[in-house]
């Protein structure tokens, strides 16, 4: 007898859903697992067990929240299989409180990201050039620094005073949306 | 753009992701993030800002390339990865057709989501109330999403949205009040999120929640769920205390079902009894007749007393006693924000007991010294028998207050009449009620406040 589970394809619906969500879920991720590479690992773990689970995935419910909750339960797994929990997240109410407040807010993500784009264009020519350096392929602060002759130090702290505009300048523009 | 300063945190943050953070700053960080929940919330647009700036590849490098790259690597990660080998062998061709269809609904999608940034934006619109604010001790914020509110004293009867609440410092205390009647008290720094569609849906992720739940619509239950616990309320009194490893229930009147999460357990608590659900699947769980606690509790620190707990321990030396030094602590703050810091100690009763049983002739005693000279402050925090809250009290005290000994030592006794109510609902001490927590600090300042013995009891005759 096949005792096989059996398994129902994904419908297009579900697809789509999976598909929408993917940067949302990355930029998750990040808050939960501050570190690229185990990023993109949990983030393919979470798009296999959504892909496992679309038989059961509820069409009536939201997509979004049921996704992070998975992958918050794929980050707990691959924290206890890394055995890192002491050296951050001491309590999986941290855990689940960013993935909470993440849920809340979901509907500003793309505002966020759009407006983060018009944001990059208001930066100088050098600041721009700097922040595309740095998150490039393999682009570090040591790397740069070796290329242009400058400090790591001054190169970091460059990379604060253009992230902290970009910070600014998006909640500035989020606003002048809500206003009109 | 937050009011609040977060230098010491951006700088956190920006080794964080540029390498450098060291396992103290990562320590320091998740406490950080824990106990503020505005710095939870700058630390969440920080790391999108992040993972936009590292998906995008600086943006201009390209959307799509990186989009379909990820897509395209999860759904390949389904068909290689170990543990779905099974699905390769049940339903390879039916997974690949439904593949490919899927990497072509990926590339229209991409190409929808593209023309999708230029949509118009809309602006929200504000969410309807779902609660009173009843009564303010301490500090507050509540946050609905896109705004966050101070609550201070003189906020009563201010309408809510659904949201979360935020309270900070261990005398902090908030009543709510549902349309219902049903009435919700937050004590202790505590952090809960309250919301209502068809039902009332509480999550308390850390403190000390008392409600008294009017009769709920058939089928409607409120629910509350913690960390490691989940409860389904039809219509009672009762009281959880949840951190992240347990959370314990008392019923004091009704019957409430709990349910562990970490297993799915559950048991029915009724009427004066209690039950704990842990992280500890092999932990029995059962619901036990509430105790009650004696009418004389003593705290000495001959030990390092227990975690949760304030205060710094020192043994004792010579004639000296061991005692615990006061520690800086947020008692409330200001509008601007800027934090009101006092210096003292807390005892306080774990997650499934009480410390005393308070009587009509019961006197709190302390034994402590100053090296300075500040007001003083003693306050209580008090339950009914079944665990509800039963209020805050306070009394205030000069430096120079009670017989001084040879080292400095003072001995001062107070009787239960000489505290004072903090929260209007609860005029005085009730004889009978628990007490559940005890603070004594240095109002702003930091005088050296060494305590190495407390006691609440009876008068003696």
């Amino acid at each position: 007898m096949d005792d096989q589970p059996q398994h129902k394809p994904p419908s297009l619906c579900y697809l789509e859903q999976v598909t929408l969500v993917q940067r949302t879920l990355y930029g998750v991720l990040w808050s939960l697992l501050r570190n690229g590479n185990d990023v993109d690992d949990v983030l393919q773990e979470t798009n296999a067990v959504l892909w496992q689970k679309a038989a059961e995935f509820d069409g009536d419910r939201e997509f979004l929240p049921w996704a992070l909750k998975i992958a918050q339960l794929q980050v707990l797994a691959f924290r206890k299989r890394r055995q890192r929990d002491k050296l951050s997240f001491e309590n999986e109410g941290l855990l689940a409180s960013l993935v909470e407040d993440s849920i809340r807010d979901v509907e500003q993500v793309d505002s966020r990201r759009r407006a983060l784009g018009g944001c990059l264009q208001k930066l100088s020519t050098d600041h721009r050039e700097l922040v595309l350096k740095r998150y490039e392929t393999n682009g570090s602060v040591n790397g740069i620094a070796a290329e242009s002759g400058r400090s790591p130090k001054a190169i970091s702290e460059a990379l604060r005073r253009i992230r902290a505009a970009l910070l600014e300048c998006i909640e500035r523009t989020l606003a002048q949306e809500v206003r009109t | 753009m937050n009011a609040r300063d977060f230098t010491e945190l951006d700088r956190l943050l920006n080794r964080l992701v540029d390498g450098g953070l060291s396992a103290a700053d990562e320590t320091q960080l998740d406490a950080w993030l824990r106990d503020d929940a505005a710095a939870r919330d700058w630390y969440r647009r920080f790391m999108l800002l992040h993972a936009d700036l590292q998906w995008d590849h600086g943006v201009s490098v390209g959307l799509v390339s990186h989009e379909k790259a990820a897509v395209t690597a999860a759904a390949v990660s389904v068909l290689s990865r170990e543990p779905t080998r099974w699905m390769w062998s049940s339903f390879a061709k039916p997974a690949a057709m439904w593949l490919a269809v899927g990497l072509l609904v990926v590339g229209l999608l991409l190409s929808w989501r593209l023309r999708g940034d230029r949509q118009m934006l809309v602006a929200p619109a504000p969410a309807p109330s779902i609660m009173t604010l009843d009564a303010i001790q301490g500090t507050a914020d509540w946050r609905d999403g896109t705004t966050t509110l101070r609550l201070v004293d003189g906020s009563e009867s201010r309408r809510l949205a659904a949201g979360t609440l935020f309270l900070e410092g261990d005398d902090s205390s908030c009543q709510l009040r549902f349309e219902d009647g049903t009435r919700v008290t937050v004590s202790g720094n505590a952090e809960a999120v309250f919301e209502q569609d068809s039902q009332k849906r509480l999550r308390l992720r850390r403190g000390s929640l008392s409600a008294d739940v009017a009769r709920q619509p058939e089928g409607c239950p409120l629910v509350i769920e913690t960390p490691t616990a989940r409860v389904e309320v039809i219509g009672t009194l009762f009281t959880l205390v949840a951190d992240g490893e347990q959370t314990a229930l008392d019923v004091e009147r009704g019957s409430v079902r709990l349910q562990r999460l970490v297993d799915g357990r559950q048991v029915e608590v009724h009427d004066q009894r209690r039950a704990v659900a842990s992280l500890d699947a092999s932990a029995e769980m059962q619901a036990v007749q509430i105790g009650i606690p004696p009418a004389a509790w003593r705290q000495t620190f001959d030990q390092p007393p227990p975690s949760i707990c304030k205060g710094t321990w020192i043994a004792g030396e010579g004639e000296q006693p061991s005692r615990v030094r006061g520690v800086p602590c947020v008692a409330r703050r200001k509008t601007s924000g800027e934090p009101i810091v006092h210096h003292g100690i807390t005892a306080r009763s774990g997650v499934e007991t009480q410390l005393v049983t308070l009587q009509a002739d019961s006197v709190l005693r302390v034994r402590y010294r100053l090296t300075g000279e500040a007001p003083l402050r003693i306050m209580l925090g008090t339950n009914h028998p079944g665990g509800s809250f039963a209020g805050n009290f306070e009394v205030k005290l000069g430096s120079q207050t009670g017989m001084v000994d040879a080292d400095g030592w003072r001995t001062l006794t107070v009787p239960l009449s000489g505290f004072q109510s903090l929260i209007k609902r609860f005029p005085k001490p009730q004889d009978g009620s628990q007490v559940s927590l005890v603070m004594f600090n240095s109002h702003e300042h930091d005088v050296g406040l060494e305590v190495c013995e407390i006691e609440i009891c009876p008068r003696s005759p």
